[in-house]
């Protein structure tokens, strides 16, 4: 397999230090608002995590925990009520536009072809298209969407839609991807392929990475620290490391202690969806 | 008829290492499938064409038969068709010069409305105080009857092009601003929110996203709007115009001629269902996404 | 059977099975007197306007009951600007009405026997008007600008032949038909000049302060000619004379009155027509005592026609290929002039 030739992001091929200043450093972030009934909702409570340069991390919660407004927040979408979030060492940072932010329903836009919507972001930003149409005809390369970059999204498959939405997230980001369950919608096994097929592009991009999912094996393939959210009010219930070498293969979550890991963060996750409020939206 | 083209590598290929380097290109069907789809696409224009043509048909024979019966005095009342006939083709020069006139009347104050409706739409769309105070005037604008309207508007403007422009626009323009108000409306709130987060800007989000996503529901407008473009033209020059259609209409009202009544009338309406048909074209060449979606059932979720 | 042609099947029995039902309905005619409605005949006359100082006989005959004293019972319909008072005549929806000579004669060239049964004023009043001060005031200097017509086709050669007995040497002018009121166009300043009566919208012109300048069609080569007249169909003329010549009695009644009453008569027409018809009482009287003169004037008795004033211009018209028939097609031959008229049926003049 050929070297891609992309740009790296930034931190890229860094070791994940833990005495480094994380990337992304969220502090008691608390998020409520009015619900539908004027009741106000606590969505979010006191919620402390980070997400170091270059590492994937993975967040695990029941639905309705507020894991998709803890993206929006973090995205810059969004401003908590309470807390702050810090983009390398500065709370004060704008946030919006600096991540990629991938959603689950892909929204690709209808009229535009594959390649016209991957540099969505990036001609949103204000780069130049030729620029922007060369960035992504090489990361399309890699993502072994060749072929298909004049081809409308009402062509392709699910899967592949999917990952021309990955394109567009990868060009769009600057610091961060953001990943709200992207894999959520679609069948098993295209599932499982993108998965491994995700593994193995990160692997390349090297890029930071927060993921969430209510999928506890997806989250043990993927990252390198999975969080465990509770129900509403979520905050952080659990986190853990993975302990799992780089290149990882789906027959490595057999082993032994990935089982038990696994036994643990289905246990806490399971607990939590007891304790729902009865399951409302992400 | 086998037009999916939906393809799905990722049961096989997970990356790219694993594509077959000799995939076939999918534009290329068989000759077998390419010849079935020409008989599939006939089939369906028979289906479409045959039970409309029929009914016409048997209606042409019940009026040239029922005006068989009325005899000379239904000659001012109901001519039959083939005197119609006879009358669109010896008038055929005529006619077509009426015709022009009244099509220039129509395509210019159909053009003025779609300016109008854009900007208009637009406005509303961007500003929640505007929409609020011009939408009930642009409700209002339609409930006035045109009959009692236009003539004030040829008093005012003459006889020119320019009044009976003012009319089609006054009838096409609602259609079309209400079309896009809505359309730009309904644009999905994910996308936007994704749109946000790149860091685009409100007129960016505007022009990137919801005018092409509003294009469907703008051109229903359309559709609408030109359906009714033609009357509108014809009520104008019956007030006052020295050509068009309604000019000719009156000149054989006036010489008891129904049959050219009728012809004009015929073409009147052919001329409607011309501009409506350029505009459904107009549609399938601008949005051929949206079509295609339609066809093969909505891959996109 | 596809079933998108078993439902054509379907509608199409169900129009067959409607379709004759309503033609019966439709072939009655509505003007055959019910012979058991007392003594009196019920008949209908057309108007060709809204009521004005053409109809004043007719309104007088009604309000003073010499119909009545005749077996009639008069209905009017009003005028509607989508059906011709000559196609009601003619379909038999109406058995009288108000209609011109160019009308009859179109009229019967495209095929409908209509017959002129009385002429209501003896000679034409049309005449073209202009606002004075405009530049306009000879016929001549009216040559190439812009007329609000009505849509006839003899409008043109008419007013080209004004035009050219006017001095034009070559007679051109806008013809544009609008459905405007002659003299609202007039005051727009969007139109030259128009086709109006010498009774109505020039009394009404001045009588609202314009200054026009009148040029009469019959004092610029245009052979004179009876506007309006009253008319009926052939097929209620073979079936009914007796009603028609009681009619006739009754409506020459009317007008003979208001020649020598003019105040009186237009006193009457008011009060007989539809409430708010006129705004202006006052352009009634002035247009009746111009008119009152008018309806008999040389002539022995009210309604008598001569021959030659239903030749002339049909004539002319046809000299100008604006006779058309039913194709649209100019007619040919000329029309048979002499059947398009009749005084059988006015009361005996002494």
């Amino acid at each position: 397999m050929a070297q891609p030739n992309i740009p790296m992001m930034p931190g890229a091929g860094e070791p994940a230090s833990a005495l480094a200043t994380p990337l992304l450093d969220v502090r008691d972030v608390t998020m409520r608002f009015a619900g539908t009934n004027g009741k106000p909702v606590t969505a979010l409570a006191n919620v402390s995590l980070h997400v170091n340069t270059g590492e994937f991390v993975a967040l695990v919660g029941p639905s309705g925990c507020g894991k998709s407004t803890l993206l929006s927040i973090l995205a810059g979408l969004e401003t908590p009520t309470a807390g702050a979030v810090a983009l390398r060492g500065d709370p004060a940072a704008r946030r919006l536009g600096r991540a990629g932010y991938m959603p689950q329903r892909d929204l690709l836009l209808p009229w535009r072809t594959a390649l016209g919507n991957a540099i969505t972001g990036l001609e949103a930003r204000g780069t130049p298209r030729a620029e922007a149409r060369d960035r992504a005809r090489a990361l399309f390369e890699t993502f072994g969407l060749d072929g298909f970059e004049r081809s409308y999204p009402f062509t392709l498959s699910g899967g592949m839609r999917q990952r021309v939405a990955f394109a567009r997230t990868v060009l769009a980001a600057r610091d961060l991807l953001l990943l709200d369950e992207p894999f959520g919608a679609l069948d098993a096994l295209t599932r499982a392929g993108l998965q491994r097929w995700l593994l193995d592009i990160w692997g390349q991009l090297g890029a930071t990475c927060l993921l969430v999912t209510h999928d506890v094996e997806e989250a043990l393939l993927l990252a390198d620290r999975v969080y465990v959210l509770t129900a509403r009010p979520g905050h952080v219930r659990l986190e853990q490391c993975v302990p799992l070498e780089r290149p990882r293969r789906p027959e490595m979550l057999a082993r032994p202690e990935l089982v038990a890991l696994k036994a643990e963060l289905l246990a806490a996750l399971v607990d939590e969806v007891a304790a729902a409020p009865g399951g409302g939206d992400a | 008829m086998s037009e999916t083209r939906t393809v799905d590598r990722d049961a096989s290929a997970t990356n790219a290492a694993e594509l077959p380097a000799g995939a076939p290109d999918r534009r290329q069907l068989p000759t077998r499938r390419r010849s079935a789809a020409w008989v599939g696409f006939l089939r369906r224009a028979a289906t479409l064409i045959v039970p409309p043509a029929f009914f016409f048909v048997a209606l042409l024979l019940l009026w040239q038969w029922y005006a068989e019966t009325l005899g000379t005095a239904g000659a001012v009342t109901l001519p039959p068709p083939t005197r119609v006939w006879s009358v669109l083709v010896a008038q055929r020069d005529i006619l077509w010069f009426h015709t022009q006139v009244t099509l220039q009347e129509t395509l210019v104050g159909f053009a003025a409305a779609l300016a109008a409706g854009l900007i208009c739409g637009t406005l509303i769309d961007f500003s929640p105080w505007l929409r609020r105070a011009l939408y009930p005037l642009l409700v209002t604008s339609q409930t006035i009857p045109i009959i009692t309207l236009a003539p004030l508007l040829v008093l005012w403007f003459g006889f020119e092009l320019l009044s009976k422009t003012l009319v089609v626009l006054l009838v096409c323009f609602f259609p079309i601003v209400v079309a896009l108000a809505d359309g730009l409306r309904s644009a999905d709130p994910e996308l936007l929110k994704l749109y946000r987060s790149f860091g685009a800007g409100r007129l960016r989000a505007f022009w990137s996203v919801r005018l092409p996503g509003a294009l469907p529901s703008l051109f229903s407008g359309i559709r609408i709007a030109i359906t009714y473009s033609v009357v509108g033209a014809i009520f104008g020059e019956y007030v006052g115009a020295d050509a068009g259609l309604a000019v000719y209409m009156k000149l054989k009202q006036a010489s008891f001629n129904t049959a050219g009544v009728i012809a004009a009338i015929i073409v009147t309406a052919a001329l409607s269902i011309a501009l409506y048909g350029a505009t459904a074209l107009v549609e399938r060449i601008a949005l051929p996404w949206y079509y295609a979606q339609r066809r093969t059932g909505g891959a996109s979720r | 059977m596809i079933p998108s042609l078993r439902r054509s099947l379907v509608a199409l029995a169900l129009l067959a099975v409607l379709v004759p039902q309503l033609a019966g309905c439709a072939a009655q005619s509505t003007a055959s007197p019910p012979s058991g409605n007392g003594k009196l005949d019920d008949v209908t006359l057309a108007l060709d306007w809204t009521p004005n100082t053409n109809h004043t006989g007719i309104y007088v005959a009604m309000a003073k009951g010499w119909y009545a004293q005749h077996g009639i019972k008069l209905t009017l319909l009003p005028y509607s600007s989508s059906v011709a008072p000559e196609t009601l005549v003619a379909t038999n929806k109406a058995d009288f009405a108000i209609s011109f000579t160019e009308s009859v004669t179109s009229a019967r060239a495209a095929g409908q026997p209509l017959v002129s049964i009385a002429a209501v004023i003896q000679h034409n009043t049309s005449a073209l008007i202009s606002l004075k001060g405009a530049g306009l005031d000879t016929v001549a200097s009216l040559n190439g600008k812009r007329y609000a017509g009505f849509g006839a086709p003899y409008e043109q050669p008419v007013i080209d032949q004004v035009l050219s007995c006017g001095g034009a040497g070559n007679p051109t002018f806008r013809n544009i038909t609008t459905t405007l009121d002659p003299v609202e166009a007039l005051k727009s300043k969007q139109f030259d000049f128009a086709w109006v009566y010498e009774g109505w919208e020039v009394i009404q012109a001045q009588r609202e302060g314009l200054q026009v300048n009148v040029f009469p069609i019959t004092d610029y080569c245009i052979p004179d000619y009876y506007s309006p007249v009253i008319i009926s169909s052939q097929s209620f003329i073979a079936s009914h004379s007796d009603v028609i010549k009681r009619f006739l009695a009754a409506t020459s009644q009317g007008y003979t009155y208001a020649v020598q009453h003019p105040k009186d008569a237009a006193d009457l027409l008011i009060k007989g027509a539809p409430a708010g018809t006129f705004d202006d009482t006052g352009l009634v009287y002035a247009s009746q005592s111009y008119l009152s003169p008018q309806y008999q004037a040389d002539a022995k008795c009210w309604g008598y026609q001569l021959s030659d004033k239903w030749t002339a211009y049909p004539q002319f018209m046809y000299n100008h290929q604006a006779i058309q028939d039913a194709n649209g097609n100019p007619i040919k031959s000329p029309p048979d002039y002499a059947a398009a008229f009749t005084n059988q049926f006015l009361p005996p003049c002494s």
